[in-house]
């Protein structure tokens, strides 16, 4: 008998491993000791009665008899042996619930593990390897009832006790230590159940409760908020009392960039073509249209009879936006005089490429041209026009009304006289109703609702800056 | 209730809708969104179609199909494009598109140069002595031009640093005038940024009080009676 170095166990001098934790044993043999000799089941029912075997009978198929080999006289028990297994508690726990319930029959000695040898094993099997220290056969031996099954990797022993290696094992699933493992964990929130149920699975465990930490309540905040608020509200409420923004603000101040737009359009002359570049979008037509629909109207007024001057004015409409065709008809229909006579020459696909067009002697002459205004949606949609058009035809005055936002990258233009006029956003085109067209209209009904708005906003500004610059002194 | 009063009835109602994304997302606001690319795509297909194919390349053709070999080449650059759907026969349609690009590229390059760069630097050569027309303060703000132009530029001048500078250096580097010039040009872009974020700021209060007067003034007076 050879005793396993790692967990004691009395093996036959036959054993190249332990039977039960699958420790390399010493080899004592001499080496011209003879191979071992065969084992040959001593009774069917001998073998019954052993977990292992009981196994490998029922696995092998019922009636089936175990190959011929001889038995060596099994030695009686020890007191310390580990205890013949009933049963089959040895076989995996995946095998357990298939495995026929075993007779009770008498303790088998000791040794009964040698009744598995691997001389039934097919010759392409590799040679078993050792098995993982004995603390894990101890536990896939005697599992614990309370603890969650778990996957065993060792294959110490049991069924497949020494073969080990034969498959190469991978863990398929592997739990961090201390975790729960999934059918004891909490049931999931509704919220963010696949999340929970992946972190399970992935072997996060439970999720600890979300800490919730005292929502606090600086001053800075609530005024942020109030104000972000009243941002929104005030010019609702300014907008629902008609005439209050007069009565509260008075007049806007004259800018002098609308003043010089209003400038550039009285100064038409008798009979002049006025060119109108529809290029905003839908999206901007609150900001843009104010000041469209005062340009159209100025440009009505200035054809009446009443005017100090008439004119015969020509509108010719053109859009390098697709949504600017749409929107030029809707102005019009809103702005229509029978003073002044229109044409839409719809959407110019291809941008830069469309404006030279616009300037080659085969397509539409711009010479005949007195005025040309972009409505523009950004500050590129303004310099497409000075850079293609009014570049290449310097005597052309460019006017543009343009988004508040495009102003600052406009008003270099307006200095160097690139532009002769410039209405940015609803300030604009209000500065304009009142100082240069004279026709109110959409721009002053808004004008100070954005003010009070632009004002709380600046007000949230402020004090959020003012909390930052707190908190940041007081950490 | 007239065609136009049922159109800004539905336009209300679809403004509402987005604004109730501002309690939560919700299957009302996903509908609006999607009616919005929805319509604005046929809308641009349709307007494609019907102002710039049919006009200008099918009906020249077909009215005048030998007076118009011109158009041909728009059309056969156009067929090309389309074999851009197609994985194995996309390469064909580069060629249309480096035409495309090539021609806007060198137009947006050239109108660039000759209607910004050129103009742009010409603006920045003003006078600074007070006189024949040129007021004290004219004369002081062309100087804050001029500064400010040229301490913007020097700003994005950059330098290799030395390895592990001493702290001489490092206070000399900070205190030299050409920091000290550097620093002035920083100053004048947060004062453009500035100008910037506040013309966004208000730009986006404007399309604010836009909606609340057209709900109210276009939809709920009407509505309403009052």
């Amino acid at each position: 008998m050879i005793e396993c170095p790692n967990c004691g166990f009395e093996n036959p001098t036959s054993r190249a491993f332990c039977a039960i934790c699958g420790e390399r044993l010493p080899q004592q043999a001499a080496p011209d000791a003879p191979p071992p000799e065969p084992l040959v089941a001593e009774a069917p029912e001998a073998a019954a009665g052993e977990g292992d075997v009981a196994g490998v009978e029922w696995l092998l198929g019922e009636g089936e008899p175990p190959p011929a080999r001889a038995a060596p006289d099994l030695p009686p028990p020890e007191p310390d042996a580990p205890p013949a297994q009933a049963g089959n508690t040895f076989l995996p726990a995946w095998l357990q619930g298939m495995a026929p319930e075993p007779e009770p029959v008498a303790v088998p000695p000791s040794d009964w593990t040698d009744a598995l040898d691997f001389s039934g094993l097919p010759d392409w099997s590799p040679e078993p390897v050792p098995a993982p220290p004995a603390q894990a056969v101890e536990r896939a031996r005697a599992p614990e009832p309370d603890r969650a099954p778990t996957f065993s990797t060792e294959m110490g022993a049991g069924l497949l006790a020494g073969v080990q290696g034969l498959i190469p094992q991978r863990p398929a699933l592997q739990l961090r230590p201390g975790t729960v493992p999934f059918p004891q964990g909490p049931e999931p929130a509704p919220d963010g159940e696949a999340a929970d149920l992946f972190a399970r699975i992935a072997g996060g465990g439970v999720m600890p409760e979300a800490v919730v930490l005292p929502k606090a309540a600086p001053r800075g905040a609530s005024l942020s908020h109030l104000l972000l608020l009243l941002a929104v509200v005030v010019p609702l409420l300014l907008q629902l009392v008609p005439g209050l923004n007069a009565a509260i603000f008075g007049a806007p101040p004259p800018l002098r960039s609308a003043a010089a737009y209003a400038a550039t359009v009285e100064a038409l002359p008798a009979e002049a073509t006025v060119l109108l570049a529809f290029d905003y979008e839908g999206g901007m037509r609150d900001e843009v249209e104010p000041g469209v629909v005062a340009t159209i109207k100025h440009l009505r007024a200035l054809g009446t009879a009443m005017a100090a001057s008439p004119r015969t004015l020509n509108l010719v409409a053109v859009s390098l936006s697709p949504q600017g065709t749409a929107l030029a008809e809707r102005v019009w229909a809103e702005s229509a005089s029978p003073t002044l006579t229109w044409t839409n020459l719809g959407f110019l696909p291809g941008g830069p490429i469309a404006l030279r067009t616009l300037l080659a002697p085969a397509g539409t002459s711009l010479n005949d041209v007195s005025l040309l205004i972009v409505f523009g949606n950004e500050t590129a949609d303004v310099q497409r026009w000075i850079e293609q058009v009014g570049s290449q035809l310097p005597g052309l005055p460019v006017l543009a009304v343009a988004p508040a936002a495009a102003e600052t990258a406009l008003m270099p233009y307006l200095a160097s006289g690139q532009l002769d006029g410039l209405l940015a956003g609803v300030p604009g085109a209000a500065t304009y109703e009142v100082n240069g067209s004279s026709q109110l209209g959409a721009g002053w009904r808004r004008i100070h609702a954005i003010t009070t708005g632009a004002l709380l906003v600046l007000g949230v500004i402020v004090a959020a800056n003012l909390r930052a610059s707190r908190r940041e002194r007081a950490s | 209730m007239t065609a136009d009063f049922l159109g800004t009835t539905v336009a209300a109602i679809l403004t509402l809708v987005v604004y109730s994304y501002l309690l939560r997302d919700n299957p009302l606001y996903r509908l609006a969104e999607h009616l919005l690319v929805a319509t604005s795509v046929a809308y641009t297909v349709v307007v494609t179609v019907y102002l710039v194919l049919i006009p200008r390349l099918v009906l020249p053709l077909v009215r005048n199909p030998a007076g118009r070999f011109d158009l041909l080449f728009p059309l056969v650059l156009g067929l090309l494009l389309l074999a851009k759907a197609s994985p194995r026969l996309g390469r064909i349609g580069n060629f249309s598109l480096a035409y495309v690009l090539g021609m806007g590229l060198a137009l947006a390059a050239g109108g660039a140069l000759v209607g910004t760069l050129f103009p742009q630097s010409v603006a920045t050569m003003l006078p600074l002595v007070p006189g024949a027309g040129l007021t004290p303060l004219a004369a002081l703000g062309n100087l804050v031009i001029i500064i400010g132009t040229l301490a913007v530029l020097y700003s994005f001048t950059f330098v290799v640093a030395r390895r592990e500078p001493t702290p001489a250096v490092v206070e000399a580097s900070t205190r030299s005038p050409a920091a000290i010039w550097r620093q002035v040009g920083r100053w004048f872009l947060m004062i453009t940024f500035g100008a910037i974020f506040g013309g966004t700021t208000l730009t986006y209060i404007a399309l604010l009080v836009g909606r609340w007067d057209f709900l109210i003034n276009d939809w709920l007076r009407p509505l309403l009676g009052l």
